[in-house]
């Protein structure tokens, strides 16, 4: 089903009952917005959980949801918002309890020598601090703007190069061969 | 950035351009400040190879792929909504509404009830690992983590199991989809055995199986509804 069907099917009066429609829209969305809460948390099982709320919250505010954005964007936007709360709340709770991630870390086993992979990212991402892991994704990632990341953060565009800048050279210590 | 291209391990950056390589690694390096870097680029090799490799982590961070989230979590998704629309609801019937929900669009067809019969499998419910994984404390740890969370089901779903296993006359598409979303449930229940038969104390697969056993008696009810609606 088309995204434009899945809009007129879901928008009004709150999705009108229709769950084929809101599969529809899942099975379109789900793999971008899982990998989006798979990157922001680090790990399989809050990946899942979020992808499982962010849906739900989903389902009970399309009737919210107004025309003039694109059923895609409003849907990213809650995720991005509904993952920084997560990441958020994750460190608070934390914060008493363990120590943060420093440069003193080890980096992931990455086995013999080839060229650094997509897996080896992925590793190396879920061992960024969190700070400057959320920039990091959303810029180099998901293609967000600077001013993007920023608002979306709620930091200084200037803070959102350093974090970004800050995550790629972590990532280059991460990545290097021992 | 290839791992045996810097071997034994590039050097660290001068640092003295760090701002204008960050700004050009983003592809917005103000013009005045290209021929400065350039220039430092051309004699510092350290600086060079940051460069390449920066750019390199931007190039594959853009090309990583979507990564494919577990079906379970579409099947929570729905069974939550199921929920909640039956919360809304509460004296709606329990019939094609709530089983659409349950089966989704391949149901479209199935208004004709074709008689079919309907064969469910006995959910396992051996309270305990098998004798040549565990022994001693282990074996009993496990057998009582598993009792304590699947004692609340256990008679529910045979007696549900027992009833609709024999003649259900269910229709044919409705017997597809039942058949599909009977064996997700399944799955997810034995991997939820195992998860807390590897770690009986561990919350996380103890809450799974308890969720797994309480989506298939919800599934069992419905399809003893239809049953009634059909029969």
């Amino acid at each position: 089903m088309a995204e434009t069907q899945v809009v007129h099917a879901l928008a009004p009066a709150a999705a009108s009952d229709d769950e084929s429609a809101f599969e529809a829209l899942y099975r379109t969305h789900a793999k971008r917005i899982y990998s989006l809460a798979y990157r922001f948390a680090g790990n399989a099982g809050e990946a899942e959980e979020l992808l499982q709320e962010i849906f739900l919250q989903a389902y009970r505010k399309l009737g919210g949801f107004r025309r003039e954005a694109a059923l895609g964007t409003w849907l990213h936007r809650l995720a991005v918002n509904r993952c920084l709360d997560h990441v958020r709340s994750r460190a608070a709770r934390q914060d008493a309890v363990t120590e943060p991630l420093n440069a003193d870390h080890p980096p992931p086993d990455r086995g013999a020598s080839g060229p650094i992979t997509h897996l080896d990212l992925e590793r190396a991402i879920a061992q960024l601090p969190d700070g400057c892991r959320m920039a990091f994704v959303l810029h180099d990632v998901e293609g967000y703007e600077h001013r993007e990341v920023a608002a979306r953060l709620g930091i200084a565009t200037g803070t959102s190069k350093s974090q970004v800048h800050k995550a790629r050279l972590r990532l280059r210590r991460l990545l290097r061969r021992p | 950035m290839s791992r045996n291209d810097h071997a034994p391990s590039p050097g660290p950056a001068c640092g003295r351009h760090a701002d204008a390589l960050a700004a050009l690694v983003d592809d917005a390096l103000d013009p005045r400040d290209r021929g400065p870097l350039d220039e430092h680029l051309a004699g510092c090799e350290a600086c060079r190879d940051l460069l390449t490799d920066l750019r390199e982590i931007r190039s594959l961070a853009a090309t990583l792929e979507p990564i494919e989230p577990p079906a379970r979590v579409w099947y929570d998704v729905r069974q939550q909504i199921a929920a909640e629309e039956q919360d809304r609801a509460p004296r709606r019937s329990i019939g094609w509404r709530h089983w659409w929900s349950l089966g989704g669009a391949a149901l479209a067809g199935a208004a004709a009830m074709a008689g079919a019969v309907l064969v469910i499998g006995p959910t396992d419910f051996t309270l305990s690992p098998r004798s040549n994984e565990l022994a001693g404390p282990a074996q009993e740890a496990v057998a009582a983590a598993l009792e304590q969370i699947e004692r609340p089901h256990a008679d529910a779903i045979r007696e549900l199991e027992q009833r609709i296993g024999t003649d259900a006359p269910i229709p044919v598409a409705a017997r597809e989809v039942l058949t599909r979303n009977l064996a997700v449930v399944d799955d997810a229940i034995a991997e939820s055995r195992s998860a807390v038969a590897a770690d009986p104390s561990a919350a996380v697969p103890r809450e799974r199986l308890q969720a797994g056993l309480g989506h298939k008696l919800t599934l069992l009810r419905t399809m003893a509804a239809l049953e009634l609606e059909g029969g």
